[in-house]
């Protein structure tokens, strides 16, 4: 993400814009819903997590302290934790038990990555699954490294290595 | 403390924290890290770098619509300051309906009071009216009860004066009480006379008349007259108001008080 976009966000966001959840939504939407589908495997209910999250963010705007942490970052914890309470909310109303967040009980998706995302179709096809499932486990479930070795029973050593590659390769698509 | 550090880094605290899956005290563990240790900030930069690149790669377009609703949602209300319209309150309508109530009570209790003090200064006035009655009726009664215990005395005597043919219709009484030398006199009838003349009452005495003053209607009251000791007769006459000398012609009435 471009740094002069971000400061902008961040700048319209403390004056109370509201072109900034224009400029969030066009830049953000589509990586935070990726990651609110992964949590709710619900596209309903992964909607409104999307929606509550941006209503979130434009009402504690003022909360964020961009020495913390990344706009992106911010964000993602803001969607992350709405999408659990979303699911947590949906589930308890049909009666389910959840354990949403607990790595021993989280099913790992079988990921296909999104093939409308502009440019980086090809680059992500190219990605191989193995790659993808220990990005997913490290960061969508918030698994540590070791976790990860456990839940997916791969070495702790490959697991580091296959992050590594996967990022390399990521990295190639947006020029970080 | 290098180790410590890598222990860190090994523990996967920095990564809970990064997606937001810390405790409190954990955020401040980590914070402090960060803000301490350049190797952990960078770390923690880096891993930042890597989240937005995995949630790229992941990205889902999101459902159309969803900007608009939040847009609506998100949209300030417009501060518009609405005057409600205040409903009065039930107890202001009743307090003033009790404190009109109670207007209009005052006002007819104070125009029974006027009227009231009125009446009383009447009754005052009257009562004040009727003791002065009470007291000239006492006086009356008294005199009366003197007039009739004089009259009833026995040593009173009654003389009674028939006008003559000049004053046919005149009828006057005179009681003379000799012990307690006291006369009254009751004028019961007394014809009319022109303008300047006057009916007078005199006492003969042994060589001389004394007039005992005017004898005017006295509407049926005794009215006391000096008592002449010796006295013979009692006469009425008939004088010019001229002061012209009165002449035996002019004598209407006549007693002879030694007659009794």
């Amino acid at each position: 993400m471009s740094n002069n976009i971000e400061q902008r966000i961040i700048q319209l966001l403390k004056r109370n814009d509201q072109y900034a959840l224009n400029l969030l939504y066009e830049n953000y939407s589509d990586s935070l819903y990726g990651a609110i589908l992964k949590v709710t495997k619900n596209e309903e209910i992964a909607e409104d997590a999307l929606q509550e999250t941006f209503i979130k963010v434009w009402k504690n705007a003022q909360k964020y302290d961009p020495t913390k942490a990344k706009l992106f970052t911010w964000l993602f914890r803001i969607a992350r934790n709405t999408a659990i309470d979303k699911l947590r909310s949906f589930n308890n109303r049909f009666h389910k038990e959840i354990q949403i967040d607990k790595s021993n009980v989280y099913i790992l998706p079988g990921t296909k990555l999104n093939q409308d995302v502009i440019d980086i179709k090809e680059h992500v096809a190219r990605l191989e699954e193995k790659y993808q499932i220990v990005l997913n486990a490290l960061f969508f479930e918030g698994m540590t490294q070791q976790e990860a070795s456990d839940e997916l029973d791969i070495p702790l050593g490959t697991v580091k290595s296959r992050l590594k590659i996967g990022l390399r390769e990521l990295k190639k698509v947006y020029d970080f | 403390m290098e180790e410590k550090l890598h222990s860190f880094l090994q523990s996967g605290l920095l990564e809970r924290y990064l997606v937001g899956d810390t405790s409190i005290a954990e955020n401040l563990e980590t914070e402090h890290l960060i803000d301490n240790h350049p190797e952990i900030a960078e770390a923690f930069e880096k891993l930042q770098d890597n989240l937005e690149i995995v949630a790229k790669a992941n990205a889902v377009e999101a459902p159309l619509g969803v900007l608009n609703k939040i847009l609506e949602s998100t949209k300030e209300a417009p501060k518009v300051i609405a005057m409600p319209r205040q409903k009065t309150p039930w107890y202001s309508i009743a307090a003033s309906v009790a404190a009109f109530a109670f207007a209009t009570w005052s006002i007819v209790l104070y125009q029974k009071n006027q009227a009231l003090n009125n009446e009383n200064n009447v009754v005052v006035d009257e009562i004040f009216d009727l003791r002065g009655d009470i007291d000239k009726n006492n006086s009356k009664l008294d005199a009366l009860a003197l007039q009739l215990e004089k009259l009833n005395n026995p040593d009173s005597k009654k003389y009674v004066l028939r006008g003559n043919e000049r004053a046919k219709n005149l009828e006057t009484v005179a009681y003379i009480n000799p012990v307690e030398r006291t006369s009254l006199i009751d004028v019961v009838s007394l014809p009319m006379l022109s303008e300047d003349q006057y009916y007078q009452l005199r006492v003969e005495l042994e060589d001389k008349m004394v007039s005992l003053g005017a004898l005017e209607d006295y509407q049926r009251t005794l009215k006391p007259i000096p008592y002449m000791e010796d006295a013979l007769a009692l006469s009425i006459t008939i004088e010019n108001r001229n002061g012209e000398i009165s002449s035996e012609e002019q004598e209407v009435a006549e007693i002879s008080l030694k007659d009794k």
